[in-house]
């Protein structure tokens, strides 16, 4: 479709068949997909007595909406581009980390730090240092070159940049995140390149962050425990993978149907972090495995493009946003499903949650324009 | 890096695979049993109501104030959440305090059935978020809106054993009618979330509660209340410790007032330490000698079988012996040459042991078991007693025991008893079953009529009339009466009964009483008082006739009965 013949309107859309199919595809389809689950997995969040049903349901919508159009709208900038403003906006999301370090937010459940909050709006600023960390590293390394073979620069100088963003994180307390972002990190210093040994020295660094943060957070030290004995103390915190098993066994194959799950009004925040046991229940396995399915497809397809991508700022970036992406997705659904330690990590495009969504789909956007200006973009 | 994915991916497919495929079936049954409650709905209990549907007890909708010490230990101090609470509900904050201060404990009821103001307060508090922890859930509160009034009718309810928050009736009318009253739990089973609310996609099966049906009673409130006022006064006045005053119609066996002292509110039950006298139904579920009054059912018996008439004359020796044992006049005069009218007239005790001779004992024994003595009548409230007869041949029971039954001595019954046995003189001879209930009003509007039903006829209907005629001469005999009833004719007849304690009579005390009806004409209301152990007077004619009077006087004025006309 062309200019000439669409007329006013294909004019000022994007140039579709520049995009890579299968991202355009799930760049559509996740975020959907999260504004029809999130709409049934709040009605018990509704009927506690929350009368913000409208808004909170619509402005999934809403972002959904913002979120396609900012990822297509991406899509057509020049990535090559974010390696000059790589660094503000990294220095930008730590100041930002840091500041919300200082913000006491009295409704959460564990008095975390982890919200700028402005009227009834929340900003997660770790969510979007995500980005800004995959886009610097990305562009370090590119900087780098052959010297992240060095121990100085893989480790000393990039695992301080990924420290930079950890340790705020840590701080809130959300180790879960910290710990995904940390694994992030250090997967794309050793995709560009970097010795193995040089990588488990780095973790090893961080290691003592995690301890004492587990020292320091009680509840930590819960889940962890709850999860290493395997039992499933049904009121505390096993009770979350408890009621998650029974929601998956409940939907079966097919599920229940969309709003018809029960298991919703007993999983806590159901339309954040449980939201894949809510999509268990009422789709079924069919549900789930679609989504499993989709973001093993998202990931491959990075994987391609990336192979495919000669620039090194590019090749990293997309190796950077699929691994966050799907790594993120990969912990939330093992949590769900009892594989991993409960940790707050939310299902990147589908959880509820403006910042997280925000965030996915400027990777989607990102990770589209590299793979319009890899060799799969430009084959015919 | 792909092989990674795929590897991470097939584990989570596999962990997919096996809890939507392979463990299906047992975690959704886990989950369906796990979110299933069942609770049951307790029905609205009937309401009581006098003849003229004025209300005598009712449920009415409360709340009960419940704490979870768990709670209150997460978000405040449990002392001072006590003190609050005992503070609003006026209780000892210490023992409040040290129930809320167990955090293993979810759920401590702290008080129950509180309606108007306290309940308000307690809204209020729990609302400005004074009392965390601390919630209020729907009760229902037994309310006797009159108090006292009707107090042994009525009854009172209690927790039953069967389930938490049950309510049965313990006594009366409450007790007797539990069922009718009580109606059918509801069963609600629906899935529940963490909070315990009803999941709105999940299952629910409500089977709806069946309200208890209402009862209406053959009590008239205006008449109750004569019966407790002049009950009182006569208590007052002659310094008496006890008493009774029953009200009944002895065409339909209809109790319309029946008044005990001493006597207990029925809504504040749960203040009484113990139950004590004030709990006892003196007019069915307590026995007394009834001495004179009885001599009515002797006589009868003696004109039924025609051994005597009216104008019988007989010798009324002060004093006999019979069968060995010495038996006075209550004034130990000898009466030569006197009628039955003046057997009656002068209550001789010497003249009733001639009759009941006359008759002999099988012939005696059988009148006083058609009148009803030995046996209960059958009234529809809880608690009534047999009393006590000894027959001839029955184990106790000796030749003298004859003449001392005879004038009502050493036989023991209940006041609803001689009330019962005299009603049938005045009904012509046919004895009513005594009753409290007139209908029932089921849930839905329906309503049964209770029917009056005799019980026996128990002398013919020549007999009453002749000696209802025979009461009334001796009353209207006696100089002074205090018992007769400015502008109406009445029959009746006093009592004075000695009062056996260990074995013997106290001396100075006695019960005095009077049982009466009227008007002649068409007796329709029947009073029995019975005043014990008064200080300040000894006989019946004393004691107990004027307030007869009074009550008859202002009983006949309620009911609009007319008045006999001057030329009658």
């Amino acid at each position: 479709m062309s200019a000439t013949t669409g007329g006013w309107l294909a004019s000022r859309l994007p140039n579709w068949p520049a995009r890579d199919p299968y991202l355009l595809l799930l760049t559509f389809i996740l975020p959907l997909g999260g504004v029809v689950l999130v709409a049934s997995a709040r009605v018990p969040v509704v009927l506690g007595g929350d009368s913000v049903f409208e808004r909170v349901s619509v402005q999934q919508m809403v972002l959904a909406g913002v979120g396609v159009v900012l990822a297509l709208g991406l899509s057509a900038v020049n990535y090559r581009r974010y390696a000059q403003i790589a660094l503000p906006a990294f220095g930008g999301a730590i100041v930002a980390l840091i500041g919300v370090l200082f913000v006491e937010d009295a409704t959460d459940l564990f008095a975390a730090r982890r919200w700028f909050r402005v009227a009834d709006l929340t900003l997660q600023p770790s969510e979007f240092a995500k980005v800004a960390l995959v886009v610097v590293l990305a562009a370090l390394v590119h900087h780098y070159g052959g010297r992240i073979r060095e121990f100085r620069v893989s480790i000393v100088y990039l695992g301080t940049v990924i420290s930079l963003v950890v340790i705020p994180i840590v701080l809130e307390p959300d180790l879960g995140a910290a710990i995904t972002i940390a694994f992030v990190g250090f997967v794309m210093i050793f995709a560009a390149g970097a010795r193995l040994w040089h990588l488990l020295v780095g973790f090893a660094a961080l290691a003592p962050v995690a301890a004492i943060s587990l020292a320091q957070n009680a509840y930590q030290w819960e889940r962890l425990l709850t999860f290493v004995s395997g039992d499933p103390d049904i009121n505390r915190t096993g009770y979350q993978a408890a009621q998650a098993q029974i929601a998956m066994g409940s939907g079966g194959i097919t599920g229940r149907g969309l709003g018809l799950g029960t298991q919703k009004f007993r999983l806590p925040i159901p339309d954040s972090d449980a939201v894949f046991a809510v999509l268990g229940e009422e789709f079924g396995l069919i549900g789930t495995g679609l989504v499993l399915v989709l973001f093993l497809a998202l990931f491959v397809r990075g994987i391609q493009i990336a192979a495919s991508t000669d620039d090194v700022f590019g090749r990293m970036l997309a190796i950077g946003i699929v691994t966050q992406l799907c790594f993120q997705a990969f912990i939330n659904m093992a949590v769900v499903t009892g594989l991993t330690p409960v940790t707050g990590i939310t299902l990147p495009f589908i959880s509820r949650g403006g910042s997280s969504l925000l965030a996915s789909m400027i990777m989607m956007g990102i990770l589209m324009n590299v793979a319009r200006q890899s060799d799969l973009g430009r084959s015919p | 890096m792909l092989g990674g994915a795929v590897a991470a991916a097939s584990v989570l497919g596999w962990r997919l695979f096996d809890w939507h495929v392979q463990q299906s079936e047992s975690l959704s049954a886990r989950g369906a049993s796990a979110l299933l409650t069942r609770s049951e709905i307790s029905p609205r209990r009937g309401s009581i109501f006098d003849r003229s549907e004025d209300v005598l007890a009712i449920s009415r909708g409360a709340v009960r104030v419940v704490a979870d010490p768990f709670a209150i230990q997460e978000h405040s101090d449990p002392f001072e959440i006590a003190d609050r609470l005992s503070r609003l509900l006026n209780l000892d904050a210490v023992s409040v305090g040290e129930r809320l201060g167990n955090p293993d404990l979810r759920y401590v009821e702290i008080a129950r059935g509180l309606i108007g103001e306290p309940a308000k307060a307690m809204e209020e508090a729990i609302q400005d978020g004074q009392l965390p922890g601390v919630r209020l859930d729907p009760d229902r509160v037994r309310v006797y809106p009159n108090q006292a009034l009707a107090a042994h009718v009525l009854g009172f309810v209690g927790e039953g054993s069967a389930r938490p928050g049950d309510v049965v009736g313990q006594a009366g009318v409450e007790a007797w009618y539990n069922d009718v009253l009580g109606g059918q739990s509801g069963l609600v089973s629906s899935d529940i979330d963490r909070l315990g609310r009803r999941i709105p996609t999940g299952r629910y099966a409500l089977q709806p509660p069946r309200h208890g049906a209402h009862v209406t009673l053959s009590i008239d409130r205006t008449i109750q209340h004569i019966a407790e006022q002049e009950l009182e006064a006569a208590i007052e006045q002659f310094g008496a410790n006890a008493g009774t005053i029953l009200i009944t119609d002895p065409r339909t066996g209809e109790i319309l007032g029946l008044a005990n002292r001493p006597t207990y509110d029925p809504g504040r039950v749960h203040t009484y330490h113990e139950f004590g006298p004030e709990f006892a139904n003196r007019a069915c579920s307590l026995i007394y000698e009834p001495g004179s009054t009885f001599k009515l059912v002797t006589m009868a018996a003696g004109l039924d079988v025609g051994a005597v008439r009216p104008e019988t004359t007989h010798n009324l020796p002060g004093v006999v012996t019979y069968f060995g044992q010495k038996f006075r006049n209550w004034d130990e005069r000898t009466y030569p040459s006197q009628s039955m009218v003046s057997v009656l007239q002068h209550s001789s005790n010497t003249g009733m042991i001639f009759v009941a001779d006359t008759i002999g004992a099988n012939t005696f024994y059988e009148y006083v078991t058609r009148f009803g003595f030995g046996a209960r009548t059958g009234i529809d409230l809880a608690g009534e007693v047999p009393g006590i007869v000894r027959r001839r041949g029955d184990q106790g029971w000796f030749l003298p025991d004859l003449a001392s039954n005879s004038f009502g001595q050493g036989i023991s019954g209940t006041p609803l008893q001689l009330a019962t046995a005299v009603g049938a003189i005045a009904n012509d001879g046919l004895m009513m079953r005594p009753h409290v209930a007139r209908a029932v009003t089921r849930a839905d509007g329906r309503r049964e009529t209770i029917e009056s039903q005799p019980i026996r006829r128990v002398v013919s209907r020549e007999t009453a009339q002749t000696l209802i005629k025979m009461m009334e001469a001796a009353e209207s005999g006696v100089a002074g009466n205090l018992a007769l009833v400015p502008g109406y004719r009445t029959a009746g007849k006093t009592g004075t009964s000695e009062i056996a304690s260990s074995g013997r009579f106290l001396e100075d005390t006695s019960i005095a009483s009077y049982v009466g009806f009227g008007p002649l004409e068409l007796p329709r209301v029947l009073a029995l008082v019975v005043i014990e152990r008064p200080q300040t007077a000894f006989f019946g004619a004393h004691v107990a006739s004027p307030t007869f009077a009074r009550v008859m006087r202002r009983v006949f004025a309620h009911l609009r009965v007319p008045p006999r006309t001057r030329q009658t």
